[in-house]
């Protein structure tokens, strides 16, 4: 069964629709989520809200093919609803991960564990403004098109071409150019 | 040709044909910028594909089904099968149904809990106690009429 039709059961109220749906996406939602906050504690309460609100609204979906781009809209705006509480508390807590970081030796990526890398690209993808992030996110590791991107940002496959190529740079300059400067 | 900075998200993600692969890469052969640009944005990216996401601590779905607002839910999804039907005969008989076999709308409503347990099909998403609640509220619903 496919993600339309599992939604047209959600919106009559079949929950076993739903644990299969919340089932086949929960390790991608939260995995986009912890990309975009960097916090595994605030990544599983967004992916509890993304949920919840799916259910909520099942009935607004439109089965278009589109689901992804949907749900991946749904979490991006509590990504951005979350970013700014945390801009008025005082941002990123990993910043200071980074500068520990930064005199780490000329070759970016070179001698470093995965744990290493893990932490300097979340670093990295958390100085990017949060659109350039869910773009480069939703493209890199959720390998969604540019129209499916368009979609969930709502915005034009322009814009989102344009997302990508200031993230990318926003990118270099804090993994590449950053630490050899 | 023109710097390639802006052509190159497209590179490293494979949306380039392979004609224009071919001009970025021979631009890039002629051209220092370009050349530094798309190193760096191929150890970007290597970095990215190395960098793997953690698993949520719990299922996903634990969290959902614990905090899914019950407004949401038909009735019959919230009700247990079991625990209502016995809720409902033990309501029946904890007010004396007899005393309202005169008052046919007390019937009904003794009747709606004891149909509603029969349409349920998920005993695990409710307690005794809420069914209960059903139970003796459809009751005492009766009772006030």
């Amino acid at each position: 069964m496919n993600d339309d039709e599992l939604m047209t059961l959600v919106a009559t109220g079949e929950e076993a629709a739903f644990r299969l749906l919340v089932e086949r996406w929960e390790t991608r939602v939260y995995a986009f989520l912890w990309r975009m906050t960097g916090s595994r504690e605030d990544a599983e309460d967004l992916a509890q809200d993304t949920f919840i609100k799916v259910y909520a609204n099942a009935r607004r979906y439109q089965p278009t093919g589109r689901f992804q781009s949907w749900l991946f809209r749904i979490a991006g705006n509590l990504v951005r609803s979350w970013a700014r509480r945390r801009k008025i508390v005082g941002w990123i807590r990993y910043d200071s991960d980074l500068h520990d970081q930064s005199s780490a030796g000329p070759a970016p990526d070179a001698g470093l564990t995965s744990d290493e890398t893990s932490r300097l690209v979340q670093a990295a993808l958390a100085e990017l403004p949060v659109r350039q992030r869910q773009a480069l996110v939703m493209r890199k590791y959720h390998e969604m098109s540019q129209r499916e991107i368009a979609a969930a940002l709502d915005t034009t496959e322009g814009a989102v071409e344009s997302l990508l190529i200031r993230a990318l740079a926003g990118m270099r300059t804090s993994l590449v150019s950053k630490r050899e400067g | 040709m023109k710097h390639v900075h802006d052509h190159i998200p497209a590179y490293l993600d494979g949306r380039l044909d392979d004609e224009d692969r071919r001009a970025l890469v021979a631009h890039c052969e002629t051209c220092p910028d370009c050349a530094r640009t798309l190193s760096e944005s191929e150890t970007v990216w290597r970095m990215m594909g190395d960098a793997l996401a953690p698993d949520p601590s719990r299922p996903v779905w634990d969290r959902v089904a614990a905090e899914l607002p019950s407004q949401y839910r038909p009735v019959w999804r919230r009700l247990g099968y079991a625990s209502v039907a016995a809720a409902a005969l033990a309501a029946g008989v904890l007010l004396g149904i007899s005393q309202y076999a005169a008052d046919e709308s007390a019937e009904w409503r003794v009747m709606d809990a004891i149909l509603a347990g029969s349409l349920l099909s998920d005993e695990s998403s409710w307690s005794m106690d809420s069914a209960l609640d059903y139970a003796l509220s459809s009751a005492e619903e009766t009772e006030e009429e």
